[in-house]
């Protein structure tokens, strides 16, 4: 290799070396700086939870505000690092308050500004911001901000839509119902299991929805409408709504009918779930199998020991532990009469 | 030029594309990575945890037991302590010899059930089927040996949930590993069928109430090396390669998948070693507009070999069943209707995890070559390997980058010795493991298996001093 073929070789080499060198020590910085950066973060923090802690006393129902516009003060001096962790410490202090204690932190905080604060942020730029606002809002029960948890129903971000359903699940505002049961009906925009919680958490008012829902066209809304029923219903509806559904069309739907029953559960065994443990899908008479353990009846016994000489191994799997169930609440323990059954080769 | 000089320059400029091409490719899935992470960040913020749902889809722990009578009972005890609802959990133990069904059956008061004679499934014969009475989510499965694979399928097919997680029987699982991975559904339920969580080193860590309470990084180089390793590839490729759903693998340590479609496309395959690999394989050939994922903040914690015997045995086997699987699905390989898979997935593994090791054992017997014959260049070489030593570490700080940026899971001191020890991997990791792979390609060639061999366990999980209450018993 001659020398000028050399030096145009090292010269590159040491060009790379160069730049990977200082790509690598940029990293490592990076490593070390997100590190001290979380630290001081960490420590700033633990610093500001004592100051918020003695501000959100403030609005503790037990406290009488004692200067509104020091609270306002507070609240509005609140930096970026700080507001996400009020934020987080006020959906802590209202997890456990009754809707009463909630209501009057939330007039307490309407009267310092905080809610004007909080509902500004719902357009903050970074979605988590966005979302944390609107938990706020929907921890607060703030009736005032339904128009704006509806509105970001169709925020860009399916983390924040997901977090305005959420929210106007726990504020419980009937404007909300309508739009909540079109995103039930019709999935895709919200995820459906979150759209399912909200609506649950109006109770009985969201009956209606679910009971419609029952004769959707989609097998998987038909399948949670089952089990919404059985959620917000009494017993006796319940059984009237869900039992026709024992013989739709769909194996799916008859199964989810059959363990919303078990769910609901109660003393007598329903015809029609008795019926469809000789269902002729098995992942249906699995389910009502199952469904049996909620039915102090002994006939529930009864079909579950039946169940046992099916010919599907999940039945007969899902009725052994029915009767391990039933035997550990009610008549006593039912295995034995199994084992019997399966010496005398039956099974 | 001689044929023979032909041949070596032939050779070193494919090191030299094959160097560049890997170097830039893993990089950009690094920077890939780190862009999916920081975007989760910003969608979710700092302080998200999985929210709460009246209504889940159930979950089956599927867990293959062979021979863990020491620690059996712990570890069915650690799934059942997830804070998942509706939770099942199948221990099936593959014709253990050493009391491992009786230390079950002790503790858990097991009561057995018919077996019944349909089968989705085909298995080494089913010896019984148990309930237990001290927790009715607990199934155990007593079958005649027939390994991993086929304890699993049997497991699969009496699984009574929609979806169904498999673990290997001493995973220790974040307890909201499966809410975590069950988020990956439910964010496309009707597209997600299969979803990888993250593996990481037990070795170290120190646990109580069967939950890692402090990763660590265990201070041996075999060790922190795999930690390493371990990082890179979970952190810095499989996000990137899930987000363009090429993602072929979900960890046989921690996966989960519809339950459903398992037994509709037959269960795990007995014909690979690669039996994980096989699977997500099998779900991108069958179902080509489905996906498989990867949950990275999904987290199970898993022993590694301590030692080289092992760890040789085990990446041999790796090896040989990335090979098998090749086999089995070549033809998806550069064919469009499987996206990613086909066109970026398959050939990065054929280029750089087939071909790799061959021409990084080329190279090196290259250099012996050249140094034998005095017509090295000290420059040329002290050159490449420092750009190799650079590159490498860039490749393990942008693992970091990542970590710290999503998980921040290990303390600053941890964090040093990975990179220290990363410093040293290509001096005598990459070139062992290289050789390894070069090893099982001829035996795959040559039609020759290796044995399953075993990893002594249990040692990741000795008690710490540090910690009060009961970590997992020997």
């Amino acid at each position: 290799m001659s020398e000028a073929k050399q030096g145009w070789f090292l010269a590159i080499a040491d060009g790379v070396v160069l730049f990977l060198l200082l790509v690598n020590v940029l990293l490592f910085a990076e490593v070390y700086v997100r590190r001290l950066r979380q630290k001081l973060r960490t420590r700033r923090a633990r610093e500001f939870r004592a100051h918020c802690e003695q501000v959100l006393a403030e609005l503790d129902p037990a406290t009488r505000m004692h200067d509104p516009a020091w609270l306002r003060g507070q609240l509005a001096s609140f930096d970026e690092l700080e507001r996400p962790i009020a934020a987080t410490m006020l959906i802590e202090r209202l997890r456990p308050l009754s809707d009463e204690e909630r209501a009057h932190m939330l007039a307490a905080l309407r009267d310092a500004g905080g809610l004007d604060l909080v509902v500004s942020r719902t357009r903050s730029r970074m979605p988590w911001r966005r979302a944390l606002a609107l938990r706020t809002l929907g921890w607060l029960g703030a009736t005032e901000a339904v128009p704006v948890l509806l509105e970001r129903l169709s925020d860009s971000s399916l983390h924040v839509r997901a977090a305005a359903a959420r929210a106007l699940g726990r504020v419980g505002d009937p404007r909300a119902l309508e739009p909540l049961g079109g995103l039930f009906r019709t999935p895709g925009r919200v995820e459906g299991g979150i759209v399912y919680d909200s609506l649950v958490a109006f109770g009985r008012a969201a009956q209606p929805v679910f009971a419609g829902a029952l004769r959707s066209p989609l097998e998987s809304v038909r399948v949670a409408s089952c089990f919404g029923v059985a959620e917000v219903s009494e017993p006796d509806e319940t059984l009237a709504l869900l039992e026709p559904l024992l013989g739709d069309g769909s194996g799916p739907v008859r199964a989810a009918a059959a363990r919303a029953l078990g769910h609901v559960g109660g003393p007598r065994v329903p015809e029609g779930l008795a019926r469809a443990t000789r269902d002729e899908l098995s992942i249906v008479r699995a389910a009502a199998v199952g469904a049996l353990a909620g039915f102090s009846e002994p006939r529930a016994s009864e079909l579950a020991e039946n169940a046992l000489l099916d010919a599907d191994r999940e039945t007969v799997v899902r009725a052994g532990e029915t009767l391990v169930r039933l035997g550990s609440t009610a008549q006593g323990w039912p295995v034995e009469r199994a084992r019997v059954l399966a010496s005398l080769g039956a099974l | 030029m001689k044929l023979y000089e032909q041949v070596f320059w032939f050779t070193s400029f494919a090191i030299f594309v094959f160097f560049v091409a890997y170097t830039l490719t893993t990089l950009a899935l690094i920077a890939w990575s780190l862009y999916e992470i920081g975007m989760v960040k910003i969608e979710k913020g700092e302080l998200f945890t999985p929210p709460e749902r009246r209504r889940r889809p159930g979950v089956t722990v599927v867990a293959p037991a062979f021979n863990m009578q020491p620690i059996i009972v712990e570890c069915a005890r650690s799934f059942l302590l997830s804070d998942y609802d509706p939770l099942e959990v199948v221990i099936v133990d593959d014709g253990s010899t050493d009391g491992t069904f009786e230390a079950l059956e002790e503790w858990f008061d097991l009561v057995p059930l018919p077996v019944g004679d349909r089968f989705a499934i085909e298995t080494a014969p089913i010896v019984g089927i148990s309930v237990s009475r001290r927790d009715p989510r607990l199934r155990v499965v007593r079958k005649e040996n027939g390994g991993r694979s086929d304890a699993l399928n049997a497991g699969v097919d009496i699984a009574g949930q929609e979806l169904l997680a498999m673990v290997d029987g001493d995973t220790l699982l974040d307890r909201d590993a499966l809410k975590r991975a069950v988020e990956a559904f439910a964010a496309d339920p009707d597209n997600v069928v299969a979803v990888g969580g993250t593996i990481r080193i037990a070795n170290g860590v120190l646990i109580a109430d069967q939950q890692v309470t402090e990763p660590r990084v265990p201070v041996t180089g075999i060790e922190a090396t795999q930690v390493i390793e371990y990082l890179r590839g979970f952190l810095g490729g499989r996000v990137a390669w899930s987000a363009m759903n090429g993602l072929l693998i979900i960890s046989g340590a921690f996966g989960m998948f519809r339950r459903d479609l398992l037994r509709e496309t037959g269960g795990l395959s007995k014909e690979t070693l690669g039996e994980d690999m096989e699977l997500a394989m099998r779900f991108h050939h069958q179902l080509p507009e489905k996906r498989v994922v990867f949950a990275a903040d999904a987290t199970a914690w898993t022993e590694i070999p301590t030692g080289l015997g092992p760890l040789r045995g085990q990446r041999v086997r790796w090896h040989v069943g990335l090979f098998d699987n090749l086999r089995l699905h070549r033809k998806m390989i550069l064919r469009r209707r499987f996206g990613a898979v086909g066109l970026a997935s398959l050939p990065y593994t054929l280029a750089f995890e087939v071909a790799g090791p061959l021409l990084q054992v080329a190279g090196y017997a290259i250099l012996v070559v050249l140094i034998l014959l005095h017509r090295v260049s000290w420059w040329y070489v002290a050159a490449f390997f420092v750009i190799t030593l650079l590159v490498g570490q860039l490749q393990t700080a942008g693992a970091l980058v990542i970590e710290e940026t999503g998980f921040r899971r290990y303390r600053t001191r941890d964090l040093t010795l990975l990179g220290l020890w990363s410093l040293a991997e290509l001096f005598w990791y990459r070139p062992i493991t290289a050789w390894w792979r070069t090893w099982a390609t001829f035996l795959w060639l040559t039609g020759r298996r290796p044995g399953w061999g075993t990893i002594p366990r249990g040692a990741a999980f000795e008690e710490q001093p540090e910690v009060a209450s009961a970590p997992l018993p020997r």
